[in-house]
């Protein structure tokens, strides 16, 4: 796989190094050698002596262990959260998109697998426990991309079963690649659901470095929903440029001639929104990119975001192409404000009321 | 370390390499030493004769304006290597004040001039000098350390180190524009000013002299040129309506619209200039029961005019509809 061919130092923390699966994961790197290391600050001081410590990261393994993994979705202060909770089991992605907000939420972070699978899987079947009959939500690609480095680390599959039969309990695992191979050698649980962020062709090309073009990722969902799965699509972020309307109109075109409406489990839109620091890091980046010199606000939470009549617009003519299919249900909005949800749903709901587009998955 | 009185003219001060300080006494310090000299010795270094000065850059420049022929200094002791009279120098300062962009790029340099490692600067320093510890840091203030013509504007525009990259990225003879015009602006709007400049130039992608020519702009920067009071002001507003286009149109409407509604005596009325929010605050003043209820048939009158609904629709609108 490219993003493993990219790795170019592996760390590993002293207190997981006779893991067998740190020893599976060496095995499938070698020969590149490894160093082991106390923690993670003395890999930070490796990286902070490169040139761009931010694409350093992206070429250094760190395998170690995490305290604690489920984490209910910050969304951001202000607005109409999902309930959904994240899953942080890797930290970092391997690709490079130039809007990544993880490159201004991490400091000096290498791509981190915790291999911690035993506290992993005891501290899931607590939250499990705990929440007997709720509907959750659960995801591994807030802070990574949930299958780039799936072939290395087989965590889709050790997942599916931990959440196979679960009713009520979904895992979305989302990505930017089309790395479905070790999901499609497995019965598919009915409640993974695989997830793609799409933009349109112009917006791959330019600015999501090291991911897959859209036709793999249009490619990889089919497959996904052929053999089983269902899916989900995330259009976020949403990038406003001279011919965004047509050119998103062609992917949700070719979305939906593609992939059958019934499978779609959701379908989630966000504008590009950024905080401040995001812009100072990709402003040197990534100069090429255009993306961050358009017309934003410093909204309500503190981020950067496009004028909300504008973000109206986007948000509507996305729900009009969706509801050609009878999929305007299914869609959400991703930390926007209750007047824009209520604007776009056109309703009079508050709070998290607004935020349930879910109910079909009771 | 052995305290005397020196001669200033011992001290050979076209040897800066201990410096890092861009301020100059203050009227104050000034004044203080007009009534009773300099109190505190400065510190030394003796070399070929005569005397190298570490610390006191500005007890010096007081004391010459002042008039003093002599001043106390502690004279450092010999053997000690530039880096360790550096980082003295530095730490002395470190602990009293704090320091800008541009004396602390000053610093990086030195730093490495006398020998001490990236590592080091990174570990040691840039955290006291409050930047990110990395590489990247260091290499921005080597960069701008090198316009050392315009280290005086970026020390009193009071820099931070997020404006540092933007200017660097235009080539010298924007550079020498941009500085050109940021010594009428304060800080904040100095950094307002790099920031929409960079802005238009990558969206335009003409030369910036193109944009600053342009009808809007051209005569404003002329007003500043000419010294025109506020004219700083005005340009940074320009450029703002022109690299916020779509907000700016909008707010123009509704400053228009909020004009035409007769609002009643003193009454204001406020909304979100960044349109997040629809609703709008309306303020309103009585002293009594009677100018209340005045002010409020006023206001009711007032919605029977077409304005409201106009603005309100302008508030609740959504582009090119």
């Amino acid at each position: 796989m490219f993003w493993t061919k990219q790795i170019k130092k592996i760390y590993v923390n002293r207190q997981v190094k006779n893991s067998p699966l740190v020893e599976n994961i060496l095995s499938q790197l070698s020969p590149l050698p490894f160093q082991v290391v106390n923690s993670l600050e003395d890999v930070q001081s490796e990286l902070r002596l490169a040139p761009d410590p931010i694409a350093e990261g992206k070429r250094t393994l760190f395998l170690t262990k995490e305290k604690a993994f489920i984490r209910p979705c910050p969304c951001t202060p202000g607005a109409v959260g999902c309930g959904y909770w994240t899953l942080d089991i890797n930290l970092n992605c391997p690709l490079d998109c130039s809007y990544c907000l993880l490159q201004a939420y991490f400091s000096l972070q290498p791509l981190t697998i915790a291999v911690n699978r035993r506290e992993l899987e005891a501290e899931l079947k607590t939250f499990f426990n705990r929440r007997n009959n709720q509907v959750l939500r659960l995801g591994t690609g807030e802070l990574s991309d949930s299958l780039a480095f799936d072939s290395l680390t087989g965590q889709a599959s050790f997942l599916a079963d931990l959440f196979r039969d679960r009713k009520g309990v979904w895992l979305e695992l989302k990505t930017k690649t089309a790395s479905v191979d070790s999901l499609l050698e497995i019965a598919p649980p009915d409640n993974i659901v695989v997830a793609w962020s799409l933009n349109s062709r112009r917006i791959i090309a330019s600015e999501e470095n090291g991911s897959a073009s859209l036709e793999e990722r249009l490619k990889s969902a089919c497959l996904a929903v052929e053999y089983g799965y269902k899916v989900a699509f995330h259009f976020d972020p949403v990038i406003y440029y001279s011919n965004w309307e047509r050119e998103y109109e062609e992917v949700i075109g070719e979305l939906l001639d593609r992939v059958p409406a019934g499978s779609i489990a959701w379908i989630s839109l966000g504008t590009l929104r950024f905080p401040g620091k995001l812009k100072e890091i990709a402003r040197e980046r990534f100069p090429q990119s255009l993306i961050f010199e358009e017309e934003f606000v410093k909204a309500w939470d503190g981020k950067f975001r496009y004028p909300k009549p504008l973000r109206l617009k986007i948000y509507k003519k996305f729900k009009d192409l969706f509801q050609t299919q009878g999929l305007s249900n299914r869609l959400y909005l991703c930390m926007e404000s209750p007047e824009v949800w209520r604007e776009v749903k056109e309703t009079n709901k508050k709070g998290k009321l607004l935020a349930s587009p879910f109910s079909w998955l009771n | 370390m052995e305290i005397k009185e020196i001669d200033l003219s011992d001290l050979r001060l076209e040897d800066r390499c201990f410096n890092f300080t861009l301020a100059g006494p203050d009227e104050k310090f000034l004044a203080s030493v007009q009534q009773v000299g300099i109190t505190e010795p400065v510190k030394i270094k003796a070399e070929d004769g005569s005397f190298i000065l570490v610390t006191g850059w500005k007890r010096v420049e007081a004391a010459r304006a002042a008039g003093l022929k002599k001043i106390p200094a502690r004279i450092l002791p010999a053997g000690l290597t530039d880096l360790e009279i550096f980082r003295l120098a530095f730490f002395e300062n470190y602990s009293q004040r704090d320091f800008s962009l541009a004396e602390k790029a000053l610093l990086i340099k030195k730093f490495l001039k006398f020998g001490l490692g990236q590592e080091e600067l990174i570990a040691e320093i840039l955290p006291r000098l409050q930047l990110p510890p990395e590489r990247p840091t260091i290499e921005t203030l080597v960069k701008l350390v090198a316009l050392d013509w315009a280290l005086p504007e970026i020390h009193r525009g009071r820099w931070k180190l997020a404006t540092a990259p933007l200017f660097l990225s235009f080539p010298l003879e924007e550079q020498k524009l941009i500085i050109g015009l940021a010594v009428a602006f304060n800080h904040n709007q100095q950094a307002e000013l790099i920031d929409l400049l960079f802005t238009l130039k990558k969206r335009q992608a003409k030369q910036l002299t193109a944009i600053l020519s342009e009808k809007e702009i051209g005569p404003l920067v002329e007003e500043m040129k000419e010294g025109k009071p506020r004219a700083g002001d005005r340009l940074v507003t320009a450029l703002r309506e022109k690299a916020l286009p779509q907000l700016s149109r909008i707010n123009q409407e509704i400053q228009a619209t909020i004009k035409q509604i007769n609002l009643p005596g003193q009454g204001r009325l406020n909304y979100d200039q960044t349109l997040e929010k629809t609703a709008v605050s309306i303020y309103l003043e009585a002293r009594n029961k009677d100018q209340l209820e005045l002010v409020l048939k006023n206001l009711s009158e007032s919605l029977k005019a077409g304005e409201w609904d106009t603005l309100f629709k302008i508030l609740n609108n959504k582009i090119d509809e």
